[in-house]
């Protein structure tokens, strides 16, 4: 008896092996669509949209008290942060373009959740600067005495923004130069792009360089010239254009040693051949 | 006695799944038995060889140009009248391109040795096999609908235009599957011919003009379903696209659709009919080879990008308003996107370098 039902058990628990394998295969993910989603959402919907409610309070706010007199020692800085925020948007859209056509890898499968908890952790910060805007300008309007004083919570709160969008955006630059199987898309150009983003983040989110003038300016009118949709040809024109080629190996192999450096650091790198 | 009747059950259970696990990888086409496969194809071409004649089409000779239809329809396309002209210089073009690879290719690919067969050319040969018995089929259901297209053209062309255009739409799409069939079995031979070492070779060696003759057909027949994709199996075979509702988003996808059709047009000029018979480096031969590799993963991403859009549901669900669109396909901006800068920058400057090569 002892012997029938401890065999009965032994092939339940193959059955239930074998099922739990054939279940995990069938549900497993198998593409990026689900990262490609979500940067999508936040970048469509969410905070680094244009549209969207919260990030115009902000930017207004930014704005508003970018020029106040009395916080001519943090002007820099907020501007700074207004132009990484707009930097971030253009960051967003191109990565969005991009992330659904990557491989499902290792290094995919280690960063999209934590890409993921970044982006809702900015988002977060986002709703609830948005939220002390709404409520307090409510009570005192757009005083500027209460600006000057309650710069230092908003701050705040434009640091929690700017950390978690520079390690969503690091993370998935690394998902990019892993996944991306082409080197039409994937190549020294965009690796030398990346590079120069890590960079200028990296000094936005440390306390002793976030002042640095012009920091934002630089870092937006570099993604502009290189991240949007007519600016990434210079990426796709690599294969195809020597001048591109040649200052991008360039440029990654001496960095700020390279003539080219400067030029390509203001934007200026262009297709010459081609399309 | 019972427990080892048990566990004897189970062993030979577990056997016999893990033998037809093993097993799976035989029952693997012979050259034979796709040589075979080949005579039933050329038997078929012989039982409508009234159907399939003789002819130059897009300045190839070929066994391929479809042989008239009815009247109405023989003089709709005489006129170029949009909707019509596509079934020979769209359907009928693309299905001769995708024949004369397939035949050019034929012996090369019957000739391989059986036992030097790699298992990726085994996998190559199963997968040709099967896309020629579905081309075989897809033949003889064309040969039908053309028969009906005749029949209702003959009998009532011009009393409904709608049921004209029901009808001329219903053998659209039987004829696009044979064109599709027809150039994935050109596609087929190409991945065929990569598995052998004929590319190697070239990559290796001072390439004279005929190694770069072969080298642009293989492109060339890589390059096909690119065009036959889009603008047949998404477009031509699905709807009476001027006939869907304008807007911007239908604006959007007629200035994509005219990028590739300007594409095809110079696939056609620099591809099918110039003679690539230049002598070049070996090392531009292989700085070719490394384009091309690396342009059809980003081909790749077209394919995807194009059936994830779904084109047809856009434009007949959903009337093209992607706005609206988007709640069903999040990602549908993303796609129309790629579909864009492909058509207008990867392609044809991937087009331009390679004819840079070949023909300096």
């Amino acid at each position: 008896m002892k012997k029938r039902w401890f065999i009965f058990v032994i092939i339940l628990v193959i059955i239930a092996v074998i099922l739990t394998i054939v279940f995990i295969n069938l549900f497993r993910e198998k593409d990026t669509t689900a990262l490609a989603e979500n940067v999508n959402d936040v970048t469509q919907n969410g905070y680094l949209s244009e549209e969207n409610e919260a990030n115009q309070a902000i930017d207004a706010y930014l704005a508003q008290v970018s020029g106040l007199g009395s916080l001519e020692a943090d002007r820099t800085t907020i501007e700074n942060y207004a132009d990484a925020y707009a930097a971030f948007e253009v960051i967003g859209d191109f990565f969005s373009r991009q992330i659904v056509f990557t491989e499902n890898t290792s290094v995919y499968r280690e960063n999209r959740g934590r890409i993921r908890n970044a982006f809702q952790r900015a988002q977060n910060a986002v709703d609830d600067f948005a939220e002390y805007l709404s409520q307090n300008m409510d009570v005192v309007g757009s005083d500027e005495d209460w600006m000057t004083i309650t710069w230092a919570n908003c701050k705040g709160y434009m640091q929690d923004i700017i950390s978690n969008t520079t390690d969503a955006v690091t993370r998935l630059a690394l998902v990019y130069q892993d996944c991306v199987t082409s080197k039409v898309m994937n190549n020294a150009m965009s690796d030398i792009i990346f590079a120069e983003i890590e960079k200028w983040t990296s000094q936005l989110i440390s306390e002793e360089t976030v002042s640095t003038a012009g920091l934002g300016q630089q870092l937006l009118t570099f993604v502009n010239a290189y991240l949007t949709i007519d600016g990434e040809n210079v990426i796709l024109q690599f294969q195809y254009d020597n001048n591109i080629k040649s200052q991008a190996e360039n440029i990654n192999e001496l960095g700020e040693e390279s003539t080219f450096y400067s030029q390509f650091v203001a934007g200026l790198i262009e297709v010459t051949e081609g399309v | 006695m019972k427990t080892k009747k048990v566990l004897c059950s189970l062993a030979i259970c577990c056997l016999s799944v893990f033998g037809v696990l093993g097993l799976s990888g035989c029952g693997n086409v012979s050259i034979q038995s796709l040589s075979e496969t080949f005579q039933e194809l050329d038997a078929v071409y012989q039982q409508y060889s009234n159907i399939f004649t003789e002819g130059e089409l897009e300045g190839l000779e070929t066994k391929y140009v479809i042989s008239t239809y009815s009247d109405a329809v023989d003089e709709e396309i005489a006129s170029n009248t949009e909707g019509y002209v596509e079934l020979l210089d769209l359907y009928n073009a693309t299905l001769v391109i995708a024949n004369d690879y397939t035949d050019s290719n034929r012996d090369y690919v019957l000739s391989r040795e059986e036992d030097a067969l790699s298992s990726d050319s085994r996998r190559a040969i199963n997968n040709l096999n099967e896309s020629l018995n579905d081309y075989i089929d897809s033949i003889h259901d064309f040969v039908l609908a053309r028969t009906t297209l005749i029949e209702h053209f003959d009998r009532f062309a011009g009393q409904i235009p709608e049921s004209d255009e029901s009808s001329l739409l219903r053998f659209k799409k039987v004829y696009g599957r044979m064109v599709a069939n027809a150039v994935t079995v050109s596609t087929d031979v190409a991945t065929l011919v990569e598995t052998t070492d004929i590319l190697e070779l070239l990559r290796k060696t001072e390439p004279t003009p005929a190694d770069t003759e072969t080298v642009k057909e293989y492109i060339r027949a890589k390059l096909l379903p690119i065009f036959s994709e889009f603008r047949i199996s998404q477009i031509e075979n699905n709807m009476n696209w001027s006939a869907q509702r304008e807007g911007d988003c239908k604006a959007r996808i007629t200035a994509l659709m005219e990028s590739m059709n300007e594409a095809f047009e110079n696939f056609k000029s620099n591809f099918v009919t110039r003679d690539a018979n230049i002598q070049r480096e070996s090392e531009q031969i292989n700085l070719l080879f490394d384009l091309a590799e690396e342009f059809f993963k980003e081909a790749d991403q077209f394919y995807i990008a194009l059936e994830r859009l779904d084109l047809p549901t856009l434009a007949i669900s959903y009337d093209n308003e992607l706005s609206t669109y988007l709640s069903e396909n999040e990602l549908a901006e993303v796609y129309l996107t790629k579909l864009e800068q492909f058509a207008n920058i990867s392609l044809p400057s991937f087009m331009d370098e390679v004819c840079e090569i070949i023909y300096p």
